[in-house]
């Protein structure tokens, strides 16, 4: 009888592995970062501690089978996580535990792992999902906005909310406040007539919006906006906790530039352009 | 420079179909603009003017002249900076090219003290487009270097070549501005500490945008047609009257799916195109909200008067809508136009009486102690929100 039981438990074991694919491990952090001697806190599910990134994963996904992803949390305090596009999918993680999540069958375009738990929640903690997209080129943006000194009092757990008098003076997309330079992973590289897909997420705390120089880019999906899908656009909000899947065919060469309309997040340390704009370079 | 532009042309003229045309304006730039607020303060601006000495030479406005063209249209832009700092002028949806975006860091600034550079593309797609300085933007939009761009389609008095007609047309640009940044520009402080306390309809605020001739006007027969567009760094909210039927045709001058909407949300750097419909005389207001982006705290709101007669049966009737300003206020409101002596009161959200007086006719100042918030003042059944700041 016992030979019977183990045997159970190693066919449901192996059944559990081929049903489900592991996509990736990712690090729940929640970390403190310095840019040019300001520093502030940020949560990512990140893909390395060493050395940290503190951009959240973007993980690439098809939405035909039921993928896995070990999440470990290296924080001291458990995380509630969810599914942005189905708030039924909700996960809890343990402090300092592993936990392997299994993911529900996707829709095409992007998705988002978020986190309702203050300090995930506030610092952008979360993981790009994007879900058998096909093109030239897939890049991602994701969004989120902080002051420094708030997200120090988030960190230690003596502030648990955004306050009515909320000044962000940390901008950054895929957690860098330095995207316009060419060390950010948030540039996009193309030709004259590529396909490109950027996938958008909002981590941060309130709406951000993104103008496009140069280009209209056509929005392919919204998971809050779903009224301007199809759209063709240079400039339209997200919202908070949402996704976007947008579809760039650049007609014409050149350097050009992409940011937020809200112009009091294009700074970080009051130099101007930094936080939220970054560059489009396409090629002949 | 002439020389330059003589090479432009001619090779415009080369590559141009019969159907477009080559235009050609001159801008300057200048900051030296002055303006009145509507409670009298008066504030510093950056702008653009026509360089023309027919045309205000050499004055600047807020918002800049509305530059109007044809959709195939070729544009040469001529603009000289009058001005002790360097400038650009980004076309904001326009798609133009690297050459001609207006920014310093990819293509080169128009310096001070006199530079020159002349823009140069051609009006792509019909719509509604902004355009802007794009140097140290984050101050110089805000100091008020901005204006609309119109382009034309081929169909007549149509937004874009498939939506609705319209007999008559109104523009409206929303813009805002952080009044302590134009009172003291070469100090503004932290640029992520912005808060903006004054907002506009084409430069105009509470009561001057019915003075200056921003209020819409017509017959239940008209159709009126419409380009939202929102400059500032918040949301602006527009809430059309209730037997005004709105009908969306397009949006950053591409059409989309008519639709019909009684609210608009306009993000910054958004423009929509629309046709409204009025379905009977119409004696009321488009309420235009400002929001701040980090709280959803509502910033400011104006009015733009709407007046539609019936005259299907000849009814006619006057505006009885009061102006109010500056509304948001601080200690002291006034309430203007009052076409009878009436009674009236202020609410607060739950209904609790803060005010309640007797409006004579003509102006009325009333002192009010009240709490930051937003209030209602009721007067002849009719509704007007304040805010008290």
């Amino acid at each position: 009888m016992k030979r019977i039981l183990i045997l159970l438990l190693i066919s449901m074991a192996f059944h559990h592995v081929t049903k489900a694919a592991i996509l990736d491990s990712l690090y729940l952090i929640k970390e403190s970062v310095t840019y040019n001697a300001t520093t502030f806190y940020k949560g990512a599910l990140s893909d390395s501690l060493q050395p940290i990134q503190y951009d959240n994963a973007v993980l690439t996904v098809q939405g035909s089978s039921n993928d896995s992803i070990v999440i470990m949390n290296m924080d001291t305090i458990d995380y509630e996580l969810y599914l942005n596009t189905d708030n039924n999918q909700t996960w809890t993680i343990t402090a300092e535990d592993t936990l392997t999540i299994e993911l529900p069958l996707l829709d095409w375009g992007t998705h988002a792992i978020l986190s309702t738990t203050t300090e995930g929640k506030l610092l952008g903690t979360a993981c790009i999902l994007q879900v058998d997209l096909q093109a030239d080129h897939i890049y991602s943006w994701d969004q989120w906005d902080m002051n420094n000194v708030l997200s120090q009092e988030i960190a230690a757990g003596t502030e648990i909310s955004i306050p009515a008098t909320y000044r962000p003076n940390v901008f950054t997309i895929n957690a860098d406040p330095l995207a316009p330079m060419d060390t950010s992973n948030a540039l996009i590289h193309g030709y004259v007539g590529d396909t490109i897909l950027i996938s958008v997420l909002n981590s941060g705390n309130m709406v951000h919006n993104i103008h496009f120089h140069g280009y209209h880019c056509t929005i392919l999906g919204a998971s809050k906006q779903s009224d301007r899908v199809g759209w063709s656009k240079d400039s339209f909000p997200v919202m908070i906790g949402e996704t976007m899947t947008l579809r760039l065919v650049p007609d014409q060469p050149g350097v050009y530039p992409v940011h937020n309309h809200n112009l009091a997040t294009l700074l970080y340390n009051n130099n101007y352009p930094s936080g939220m704009m970054t560059m489009i370079k396409i090629y002949e | 420079m002439m020389r330059n532009k003589l090479i432009i042309i001619f090779s415009i003229l080369l590559t141009s179909n019969s159907f477009s045309q080559v235009q050609e304006i001159d801008l300057v730039s200048r900051m030296d603009g002055s303006k009145t607020l509507i409670d009298g303060t008066v504030i510093e601006f950056w702008g653009y003017g026509e360089d023309d000495p027919n045309l205000n030479n050499d004055k600047i406005f807020i918002p800049g002249p509305v530059l109007r063209f044809n959709v195939g249209d070729t544009v040469i832009i001529n603009l000289t900076n009058d001005s002790p700092e360097d400038h650009t002028i980004h076309w904001h949806g326009l798609d133009v090219d690297q050459a001609n975006d207006g920014v310093p860091s990819t293509t080169d600034a128009v310096g001070s003290f006199g530079g020159e550079f002349t823009y140069t593309f051609v009006c792509k797609e019909p719509g509604t487009y902004l355009y802007h300085c794009h140097v140290l933007t984050t101050l110089h939009l805000a100091m008020g270097m901005y204006g609309s761009f119109i382009i034309d389609p081929e169909a007549e008095d149509q937004i874009y070549e498939n939506s609705g007609k319209f007999t008559k047309e109104y523009n409206y640009l929303f813009s805002e501005m952080n009044t302590s940044w134009n009172l003291n520009p070469l100090s503004p402080g932290q640029f992520y500490l912005y808060e903006a306390d004054y907002a506009m309809v084409n430069g105009w605020a509470g009561s001057e945008i019915e003075d200056k001739n921003q209020s819409i006007e017509g017959t239940i027969n008209d159709s009126i047609g419409m380009r939202l567009a929102n400059v500032g760094y918040g949301r602006v909210e527009t809430i059309f009257p209730n037997d005004l039927e709105v009908s969306v045709y397009g949006s950053d001058g591409r059409e989309v799916a008519e639709y019909t909407a009684d609210t608009i949300q306009l993000y910054p750097g958004e423009r929509f195109g629309v046709v409204g419909y009025p379905q009977t005389a119409i004696d009321d207001s488009i309420e235009v909200n400002y929001y701040d982006l980090r709280n959803e705290n509502l910033l400011y709101t104006n009015y733009i008067p709407v007046s539609i007669i019936d005259d299907t049966g000849l009814e006619t009737f006057s505006s009885n809508k009061l102006s109010i300003y500056p509304n948001p206020f601080r200690e002291e409101i006034v309430i203007d136009k009052v076409k009878k002596r009436g009674s009236a009161s202020i609410t607060d959200l739950n209904g609790k009486i803060v005010w309640d007086g007797t409006l004579e006719e003509g102006e009325n100042k009333v002192r009010l102690n009240l709490d930051q918030g937003v209030y209602v003042l009721t007067y002849q059944s009719q509704q007007y929100k304040l805010i008290k700041h």
